[in-house]
């Protein structure tokens, strides 16, 4: 079947509104479910850990040949790019075919999650309209590609998004707890929760997120309305202060603001304790990403405990910054892979002290990949540039670990030739290393969705351009026993 | 040459009495329409500059002539020249040639003779004096004599032309006297005359009422009659100009009217234009009008960030961590205090505004680039520019070696060119990523948004940008962050280069003219104006201006009114000016925008006259840690992408934009109301009781312990705030919406903040009350408008 160009997808007009009108459409049932459904039973709990890595991870580093070192030395030894093969952490991954790989050498508890079958490699996952099979494919004006390539707020919006072919408001994230928001019965409280402030990826047609500081804010002092007590006067300008929120509504941003505030104020009983993590898996740990996801772990924690929660779906967004390694790259990824794994090992032993083991998959995303040429002069300053493709990692009990999954590029296989410029297999966009990516971010992100529950009908509204690509499961998670809730 | 004489007549028109016949001389060219002998007159207008190619992409703008390119341009109609011209006298300037060639200037539409208007060499600029028939459609013609594949930029200044010699003098016209308006009155009668000669013989006379200079939204009730009545849509000084014809010649004369703005809309004014009204400023600045107030900050010294001594990059070791001296010398610390203190109170807060805005634009941030000696010459640069030209600023800009290292233009070089500063002065600085009309409106075809650029243009502009480098470093190997980033000849790329729009530059060219004219492309784009005027207006004014809106300021970002692009004063007028931004404009109930953190508190001060915790001295500023909590650290925004995206649609709103939504959260929203709390009811360690405040800090050993805190004059409004008496607390409302809500605050919110201050009893401070309750009152009163929504959204 030919695979129906985006000029054809616009033109015949009908598709790209019916997107939008069956998502309206689910979301008008979804809100009558929501009066309706039973919350399922709490052991059905699941949660989504999205860790940007913000600035663009240069996974190229970060996986690592070994068997072909030859190919990644080549391109950037010279430079001072490269990490010596001997300080490589090995992995065999079995979809490899006993080619060996290597990665990171910070990334040494995840290598110990690995060893565990906690951690998966997800291999040249990017933004992608539509499969695009080769150079020839990307070099063909004909074939789709996403809007602002190489840019960083527009790629950071489509790994947010899922699309790669418009801007939207929505991210698939929030799309997801549109979908499910059934499941969490009526409590006055998000299914997504940013702890790296306000953000595209957890924001719903209907859904808002809750953004919350890391862990150095204790829970209960995230929610506070000081300077109110038992007095008449204070009565009746606390009377007065709520009052004033709901007036003038018809000024559509007061209203905005007001409806902040009101979330707020209703969100405050719930946030009266701040509970303890015992053992602390993040003691010594004071990195911004540790901080971020010990309070997503508090706030798991808070709702597996507390009589007023007990939400059965939970998403959170956490984010590392400093990514962006147009030079200094070599520190600078010493610093931020050690912080990584050292915080997403202590986030997975507390999921596991929590008896959630299996019911918490963190997973990362970033802009884009980076040029396996490196950029920049002098070897402290060494860096390299935006590019495209990338690796991507997933953690937890529920992911089949020890193994990487992907779709076979031009190379055929699932991780992209290094070659660099118009050669045979090569997955360069030009002469720099850019890797035309063989998974869509869709595919990548549908295959939590649906363990995390989302039916197959949802999926495409969760995911519109979902149905351009073959493989919607790309197989990284364990679905055993996986129910999907039928309140959707 | 021609030689004239002429003799004064009147208003800027001279007449000679000469006849023309035959050639017109050796020097100039002989042109073939000129053959038919005609008794004519010349006229000399004052210099007008009728072509410039440089700047513009109107029909007499750019882009410059190629080589063997012949280009009509319409003269008459232009600089005074009427349309019955038989031939204009120019003054013909090409500008630094590439190459050695020609250009002609002959009448359109006739065949291309063998003859030259000016030849020159390479590289120098020249000039030439000549006359020239007009063509069809009162045309002239360039003809570039350039070698193919080169282009060359020219001028063409009008001096003069001739027309008829009947002896027909223009008419003398009167518009009347200068008049004055007070808002919300908006019409006022017009009556003027004229007197003529009499010529030419059965001469028909048609009157025309225009706006010289003024904001838009100007309409005549009948502008062809003499008598008439203009109504006005804002505040501001306008010169009307009566034109007459008497059917051949025409003449005109101006008059002045000033338009005050009402009480409302100067508070509004001073929201926008500045941080907020301070008590008794709305009063002077309405005397005095608002253009003429922002006139007035344009030629005000400038208070911004002085200039500091290079600081080596190393602490030495009596400068180490924890010290005052790495404080002030190694975090932004100062600077933070410095941006708080300037708005509260220094003297050009329309600069510092516009400033602080093109911060927001151009982003450097301070967690990359902490130093104060490597910061200020960055903030300097938006300071000096605030009121200069855009593309003065984009140079200035990308030599920045603040900017040079946050986005690593610094070690560019022709074997590795780094793309982050030539994309980011694109998508961020500039045009942006898609394609827009001049009214902001993204222009689309089947394939969804025209994005500007694609990979190729980011691999020309970044080999442009390559090759340049720190300047010589100071004594003691200091790295250099005052002087502009320096070429340094063999790491610039001289391969030719993909630009915008096509332009390709040729290979072989220096690191200079590269960077010089990567620039000029990125400023002549037609995105420049949209792009940049919808983020100004939504930093200034409201999130969601209209099409209308943008496209008048676009068109004074496109031409100040003197031709010239760019002319960021003419941006700002145009803003601040325009009629959906004044008057009665801002009931639409879409109008307005969030206050981001920082300006919603320095607002909040200085409507409230903040002071010093003790009420004596001016607050010292260091307020970045109240904001910084409220998810705005100032100076230090996380990313170049801002402190939020201009993008961000507020939540609920129906799709309208919001950017300061994008840090706007329950946790933040609660964090206002909080800060308010302390602002208001704090009475600990404040030292002087009764006097609520954030306390300075008083611990020696806190590096941040020189502050002397903060208070608002509550006291100030107490007297307002009803008595036993005489309980009506009215007065007090009245003032707080006028100082805080521009007069805005609806009945229903002026019920629910009376009946909270009505719930206190108005009694003087007692034994056992050292308050009050007419200083609770007026708590009351402060604590609900500056929490209120209605408050938060500046309107």
């Amino acid at each position: 079947m030919r695979t129906p160009s985006r000029r054809d997808f616009l033109s015949l007009g009908g598709c790209a509104a019916l997107g939008l009108f069956a998502r309206r459409a689910a979301a008008s049932r979804l809100s009558m479910m929501t009066a309706l459904a039973e919350p399922l039973a709490p052991s059905d709990y699941r949660a989504l850990v999205a860790v940007f890595l913000n600035g663009g991870n240069d996974a190229n580093n970060m996986v690592v040949p070994v068997t072909d070192y030859a190919a990644y030395s080549a391109a950037r030894t010279a430079a001072g790019l490269a990490i010596p093969q001997a300080q490589l952490l090995s992995v065999t991954p079995p979809a490899m075919a006993g080619s060996v790989f290597g990665l990171h050498p910070e990334l040494a508890e995840l290598h110990g999650l690995w060893g565990q079958g906690r951690t998966a490699v997800v291999c040249n996952a990017g933004t992608l309209v539509e499969p695009l099979a080769s150079r020839a494919d990307y070099l063909s004006a004909a074939r789709k590609k996403p809007y602002q390539l190489f840019s960083h707020s527009d790629q950071q919006g489509i790994w947010q998004t899922s699309r790669a072919d418009t801007r939207v408001q929505t991210g698939w994230g929030g799309r997801i707890a549109d979908a499910l928001a059934c499941v969490n019965g009526s409590v006055p409280f998000p299914m997504p929760v940013s702890v790296a402030g306000i953000n595209l990826f957890a924001q719903g047609a209907s859904t808002r997120p809750l953004a919350v500081p890391d862990s150095g804010t204790a829970l209960n002092n995230i929610f506070v309305l000081s300077g109110f007590n038992s007095t008449a006067e204070s009565i009746a300008r606390r009377a007065s202060f709520d009052a004033i929120r709901g007036q003038d509504a018809t000024l559509p941003l007061v209203k905005s603001s007001s409806d902040t505030m009101q979330r707020a104020v209703d969100i405050q009983a719930l946030f009266a304790s701040d509970p303890v993590l015992s053992p602390d898996r993040f003691a010594g740990l004071n990195t911004s990403i540790a901080r971020q996801l010990k309070q997503a772990a508090k706030l798991i924690r808070l709702n597996r405990d507390s009589a007023g929660l007990g939400l059965n779906r939970q998403i959170f967004f956490v984010q590392q910054g400093g990514y962006d390694t147009h030079q200094n790259q070599i520190g600078d990824q010493v610093t931020l892979y050690d912080a990584l794994s050292q915080a997403l090992n202590a986030f997975t032993l507390t999921m596991a002290d929590l008896g959630y083991a299996d019911r918490v998959t963190a997973f990362t995303l970033s802009d884009f990949g980076r040029t396996l040429q490196p950029s920049g002069s002098g070897a402290s300053t060494v860096g390299s540039d935006h590019a495209w493709g990338s690796h991507q990692l997933v953690v937890g009990g529920a992911v089949r670990g020890g193994n990487f999954y992907g779709v076979p590029g031009p190379n055929g296989s699932i991780f992209p030739s290094l070659a660099m410029g118009n050669v045979a297999g090569t997955s360069d966009t030009d002469t720099r290393g850019r890797w035309i990516p063989n998974v869509a971010v869709d595919q990548y992100a549908a295959t939590l969705a649906r363990w995390f529950g989302v039916s197959a009908t949802n999926l495409p509204i969760v995911f519109p351009n979902l149905y351009r690509f073959a493989s919607q499961d790309l197989g990284f998670m364990n679905l055993t026993g996986i129910t999907t809730p039928a309140c959707q | 040459m021609i030689p004239l004489k002429h003799r004064r007549t009147g208003k800027g028109v001279f007449a000679a009495a000469l006849v023309l016949s035959g050639s017109l001389g050796a020097d100039d060219s002989p042109v073939g329409a000129l053959v038919t002998p005609v008794a004519s007159g010349f006229y000399t207008v004052t210099p007008c500059r009728a072509v410039d190619t440089r700047f513009g992409l109107g029909p007499n703008g750019g882009p410059a002539l190629g080589g063997g390119e012949v280009r009509p341009f319409g003269i008459a109609g232009l600089c005074g020249v009427p349309n019955s011209a038989r031939a204009v006298a120019l003054n013909l300037t090409v500008v630094n040639p590439p190459a050695a060639g020609s250009v002609l200037i002959h009448p359109s539409g006739e065949p291309i003779p063998l003859a030259s208007s000016i030849n020159f060499s390479a590289g120098k600029t020249r000039a030439n004096n000549l006359v020239a028939a007009t063509g069809e459609a009162g045309q002239v013609s360039a003809y570039s004599g350039m070698p193919a594949g080169t282009t060359v930029d020219i001028l063409l200044d009008v001096v003069g032309y001739f027309e008829d010699a009947t002896g027909n003098k223009p008419p003398v016209v009167l518009a009347g006297p200068d008049g004055a308006l007070a808002m919300p009155a908006s019409s006022l009668p017009l009556s003027g005359s004229y007197s003529d000669d009499g010529l030419p013989a059965g001469a028909t006379y048609t009157a025309a009422w225009s706006v010289t200079t003024g904001p838009s939204g100007v309409s005549f009730s009948a502008p062809a009659a003499l008598a008439t009545s203009v109504t006005f849509a804002a505040a501001g000084t306008y010169t009307l100009r009566l034109t007459v014809s008497d059917s051949n010649r025409s003449g005109f004369d101006e008059l002045t009217v000033k338009v005050t703005a009402t009480t409302q809309d100067v508070l509004r004014f001073l929201d926008q234009a500045s941080f907020g009204p301070a008590p008794g400023q709305s009063g002077v600045v309405r005397a005095l009008g608002l253009s003429e107030w922002i006139e007035e900050q344009f030629r005000a010294p400038e208070s911004g960030y002085p200039a500091l001594p290079p600081e080596s990059g190393t602490a030495p070791a009596a400068c180490t961590y924890n010290t005052v001296c790495y404080r002030d010398k190694y975090t932004t610390y100062p600077l933070q205090n410095l941006f708080f203190t300037n708005a509260l109170y220094g003297s050009d807060p329309l600069r510092q505004k516009v400033a602080w805005a093109l911060h927001k634009i151009f982003v450097v941030s301070g967690n990359d680039v902490p130093m104060p000696s490597r910061l200020t010459p960055y903030l300097r640069v938006l300071n000096r520019n605030a009121f200069g030209n855009f593309r003065t600023l984009l140079g200035e800009m990308t030599l920045n070696v603040a900017m040079g290292r946050y986005l690593d233009m610094v070690t560019s070089t022709r074997t590795r060119p780094n793309e982050n500063y030539p994309r980011e002065i694109l998508q961020l600085f500039s045009i942006g990523t898609m394609r827009l009309n001049p009214d902001g409106t993204v222009q689309s075809d089947a394939d969804g948004p025209i994005p500007t650029y694609d990979q190729s243009i980011v691999d020309g502009f970044s080999k442009a940008f390559t090759g340049w480098t720190y300047p010589t470093q100071f004594t003691g190997g200091i790295t250099n962050y005052i002087d502009p980033m320096v070429l340094v000849a063999g790491n610039h790329d001289t391969t030719a280069k993909l630009l915008l729009r096509g332009v390709t530059l040729p290979a072989g060219r220096t690191g200079t003219q590269d960077l010089n004219d990567a620039l000029d492309n990125i400023f002549l784009d037609p995105n420049v104006g949209p792009f940049l005027g919808t983020q100004l207006i939504q930093m200034l004014v409201t999130s969601n201006p209209s099409p209308a809106y943008v496209a008048r300021v676009t068109a004074a970002f496109d031409d100040n009114g003197r031709g010239v692009r760019g002319d960021l004063k003419a941006v700002v007028r145009a803003i601040l000016l325009d009629p959906e931004a004044r008057g009665t404009a801002p009931a639409d109930p879409a109008f307005g925008r969030l206050r981001e953190p920082s300006l919603w508190l320095i607002a909040s001060l200085r409507a409230l006259g903040a002071k010093s915790a003790a009420g004596t001295a001016n607050a010292d500023g260091y307020l970045n840690p109240r904001t910084s909590p409220l998810g705005q650290s100032v100076l230090r925004p996380a990313t170049v992408f801002s402190y939020f995206p201009p993008d961000y649609e507020a939540p609920g709103a129906g799709g309208l934009l919001g950017p300061e939504f994008g840090i706007q959260s329950a946790t933040t929203a609660l964090g206002r109301a909080n800060l308010v709390n302390s602002l208001v009811y704090n009475t600990s360690n404040c030292p002087v009781a009764g006097r609520p405040c954030l306390p300075p800090n008083t611990d020696a050993n806190n590096l941040n312990g020189n502050t002397n805190g903060v208070s608002l004059d509550l006291a100030g409004l107490v007297p307002l705030a009803g008595s036993l008496a005489a309980p009506d607390p009215a007065p007090l409302v009245d003032e707080l919406d006028r100082r805080l809500l521009h007069g805005t605050m609806s009945a229903a919110m002026r019920a629910q903040v009376t009946q909270a201050i009505n719930a206190i009893a108005p009694t003087d401070p007692a034994t056992g009350d050292t308050l009050g309750g007419k200083f609770r009152r007026v708590q009351a009163g402060v604590y609900l408008v500056l929490t209120a929504s209605q408050f938060q959204v500046e309107r």
